[in-house]
């Protein structure tokens, strides 16, 4: 490689995982890579939605439009996305989306025949394939510390008595960016690591009770007091949001510069919640991957190259020197 | 007052009261009242009552809501919209409540039950939804009044709305027919026929389209035709689109049957479409942004829509910062949620639950850009944020033309946007072109692409000459341009000429004067 001079190899340290979130360092990188990641996992990591719907009967209250729109945004389990086609590259059916490489095939028929108000749910949608089915369905049956009594299903529509709704529905593969039904994501944030550091002769300058009123002013907990030293002290450094309440507080108590506080570069704290389409852990992984197909692409792009000789001295550093 | 009764009184009553603007003042005073106010925002009415801060806001700013932006919005306004036949009707599709809540709108009704479950909570449904309003620039999307919105939102159903329009059309029953003893050829009824004037693929027999049919713009909504064979048709105008919702056949008071379908379309924000918040702060949609571009804060909230900063301070509609400010410490579950006209809360109040949430004072937060990644030097404002969509879209006003209809007298492209009309290139913009020296560009808008036409004119004489049969010497007639002056066709030359200016000459001389033109060849 010729960038190698400048190489970097970040690490990733996991702090907390469930199926849905997951809490991670990424360090010894910089704001372009984590950034990268943070798009690509909201906009780019595929995953299935219901796209296509075709009613045959519905009598309900709502319109068809309006049921095509919320079947769309039920999440559906998609372990399978990353190895399924996307319906307009798709060979096998020439881009309408009937295959099964690139499709999933949904049946929905509800008859309310009784006096009160019925629900139809996500759990009323019949998949064709079981590996592709709505999420709570699947959390449903996996019953993993789950309260299955609570989870009613993703309600579609409520029927009266007499009013019916069939229809037939294709999930496609996607991704965020063309619609957000697509995107896997519920938050996907990171911060910088800040780093807080205390003038400690100043900090002792100030009275109990100025302490005290100091430490109250900033929104999270950030600091605390030691209550046999009355010393102050960072107490968790990460609740800091950078909101500067307690630098203007120093400000306006005649002691700036009482502490610095300053963000590490390289260093950073994910935070990715996933809708449940794909476990959060498997979404950054994805995410790490769709992110080297796009950077392959660039490297193995013709026009890389004569880019490169184009710029000659200004694209230098890109070749290590 | 002295009975303890409520009285509810009318504006001529009014003026004889002596009326307290509160408890307070009733015992504070010297003065004797004879009615106190239940409420001081009750001296608003409902519209301008359910604005919350509004006596913090500038005047005029709450009028321009509660006139104008209140009737405009887009809500769920009857309970019966599949049996109406409005002409035009609008439904916002997933309406909220405000976080706040005023003396006025508790009125309207609770959301939840009050005293037991005896009494039906009164689900009054508001005109509006909750978005998360960052007060930013956004690459300068959102300069005068424009607002930047996020696209992942609205896909996800945020102020999505449908549209309903009715067309309706009468015909005469038999009843009538036998006691007018019309012609029977006349008579007219509905039913399909190969119409001249539109598409009618997607009619039944009876002339009526059927439910779910996709119009488009020229499409034949109601076929109609008389026996004779004459076409009466309804049919849709070239802006006009839709998918029909429901046909209804019934009868009115005299008797006569007639016909009502309903044509849906459900439409998502685009840019150009028009909101508003509480505040009567107005502004359309510059640019649909996605999710990962705007900015986000350490929680990974994004915002829904970014106003610019510049729509605050010639405004003087600090109301609306202090309703982001209340909200968002509502929706941390702060309990102070009345912002009641003449009653609100103080910003102590609000700040210190804020600050008790877990947020900045002031409503700040730290955010990082979308597109970077790094830390934004400002901090941003952000909260959440009554907002409507008002009726005026895009869609309805798009004019656009490259060829078209032209006025019959001027032969001038027409203006009107139903006639498919163009956009007026007035003397202000001819100025310009004119300042930036673009003469060909000038031509060619004014004429070659406007009334271009051509004329004749007697070079000798300089008059206007027509084209007349004549006979001439051997006999025989020809067709050409001759002068009637010089008696002869030998000087004749064709002029490229706007028709207005021909128009004019030919007016002047209806009325006995004669415009000279003189000529050279070019």
């Amino acid at each position: 490689m010729e960038g190698a001079k400048n190489q970097r190899f970040p690490k990733i340290k996991i702090r907390e995982m469930k199926d849905d979130y997951l809490k991670f360092e990424l360090r010894e990188t910089d704001a372009s890579m984590a950034n990268a990641l943070r798009r690509v996992m909201l906009a780019e990591v595929p995953t299935i939605a219901i796209d296509l719907v075709e009613i045959e009967v519905n009598s309900t209250v709502l319109n068809d439009e309006f049921i095509s729109h919320r079947l769309g945004l039920i999440p559906l389990t998609s372990d399978r996305a990353m190895d399924m086609r996307f319906s307009r590259d798709c060979d096998a059916c020439d881009g309408d989306g009937q295959c099964e490489y690139c499709s999933v095939e949904f049946h929905l028929s509800v008859r309310c025949d009784q006096d009160q108000t019925q629900d139809v749910t996500s759990a009323d949608l019949q998949s064709t394939d079981p590996t592709v089915v709505p999420v709570d369905v699947a959390a449903r049956s996996s019953s993993s510390g789950y309260d299955a009594s609570e989870n009613r299903g993703i309600i579609i529509v409520k029927l009266r008595r007499g009013q019916e709704l069939r229809l037939r529905a294709i999930a496609r593969k996607g991704i965020g960016k063309d619609h957000a039904k697509w995107s896997p994501a519920a938050t996907v944030t990171f911060m910088y690591e800040p780093e807080i550091r205390i003038n400690e002769e100043l900090m002792e300058s100030l009275s109990l009770e100025e302490k005290n009123s100091w430490i109250e002013s900033s929104p999270t907990k950030v600091f605390g007091i030691d209550p046999n030293t009355h010393q102050v002290m960072v107490v968790d450094a990460e609740a800091y949001t950078y909101d500067e309440e307690v630098i203007k507080k120093a400000e306006a108590m005649g002691k700036p510069g009482l502490v610095e506080i300053e963000a590490k570069e390289d260093s950073f704290i994910f935070t990715v919640e996933s809708t449940g389409a794909v476990k959060a852990s498997q979404l950054v992984i994805n995410a790490i991957d769709v992110l080297k197909q796009k950077l392959d692409a660039v490297r193995l792009s013709d026009d890389t190259v004569e880019a490169d000789d184009q710029f000659g001295e200004l694209g230098s550093h890109m070749r290590g020197g | 007052m002295n009975e303890g009764v409520i009285e509810l009184v009318g504006i001529e009553e009014e003026e004889d009261c002596q009326t307290a603007w509160g408890v307070k003042y009733l015992f504070s005073e010297e003065k004797v009242y004879t009615h106190c106010e239940l409420d001081p925002s009750f001296l608003l009415g409902l519209s301008c009552g359910i604005i919350p801060f509004t006596n913090h806001d500038h005047a005029r700013r709450a009028l321009y809501q509660s006139e104008k932006h209140s009737q405009q919005a887009i809500g769920f306004s009857t309970t019966n919209p599949k049996i109406r036949v409005d002409t035009l009707s609008h439904q916002l599709y997933y309406p909220q409540r405000p976080l706040f809540r005023t003396v006025i709108s508790d009125c309207l009704g609770k959301p939840e039950y009050p005293l037991g479950k005896n009494v039906h909570p009164m689900s009054e449904i508001y005109n509006g939804q909750n978005a998360i309003v960052a007060v930013n620039v956004h690459q300068g999307y959102n300069q005068e009044d424009s607002l930047v919105m996020n696209r992942a939102s609205l896909e996800r159903g945020m102020f999505r709305t449908e549209h309903i329009r009715c067309y309706k059309a009468e015909v005469e029953n038999k009843e009538i027919l036998e006691t007018k003893r019309m012609k029977s050829k006349d008579k007219i009824d509905f039913g399909k026929m190969p119409s001249k004037i539109g598409r009618v693929d997607s009619l039944d027999d009876d002339g009526f389209p059927f439910i779910g049919a996709n119009l488009q713009s020229g499409d034949i909504v109601i076929g109609k035709c008389a026996e004779s064979g004459a076409d009466h048709s309804i049919k849709l105008k070239h802006t006009e689109r839709g998918k029909v919702q429901k046909v209804i056949l019934s009868a009115n008071d005299e008797g006569t049957n007639f016909a009502a379908v309903s044509l849906r379309q459900v439409r998502s924000p685009i840019v150009g479409d028009k909101f508003s918040s509480m505040h009567g702060q107005k502004g359309v949609i510059g640019l649909l942004e996605s999710q990962e571009n705007f900015p986000f804060t350490h929680q990974g909230i994004v915002p829904d829509i970014v106003i610019n900063p510049h729509a605050f301070p010639t405004r003087q509609t600090p109301g609306q910062l202090l309703e982001a400010a209340l909200g968002k410490g509502i929706a941390c579950g702060g309990l102070m949620r009345y912002a009641t006209p003449f009653t609100t809360p103080s910003i102590d109040h609000i700040t210190d639950q804020l600050h008790r949430a877990g947020y900045s004072r002031w409503g700040h937060e730290r955010v990082y850009s979308g597109h970077y990644g790094e830390m934004m030097r400002s901090l941003i404002f952000i909260g959440p944020t009554f907002y409507q969509r008002l009726i005026h879209m895009a869609e309805d006003k798009v004019k656009f033309r490259n060829t078209g209809p032209v006025h019959p007298l001027t032969r001038q492209p027409v203006a009107d946007r139903k006639r498919f009309g163009g956009v007026k290139f007035g003397e202000m913009e001819r100025d310009c072109l004119l300042a930036h020296g673009a003469a060909a560009n000038l031509h060619e808008r004014l004429f070659t692409l406007s009334d271009f036409s051509q004329m004749h004119i007697c070079g000798k004489c300089s008059h206007i000459s027509n084209v007349i049969q004549r006979s001439v010497a051997g006999g025989g007639k020809i067709r050409g341009p001759f002068c009637r002056f010089c008696d002869s066709a030998e000087h004749v030359v064709k002029v490229n000429v706007p028709y207005g200016a021909k128009l004019l000459c030919q007016e002047l001389f209806s009325m006995g004067i004669s415009v000279k033109f003189g000529t050279e060849p070019c």
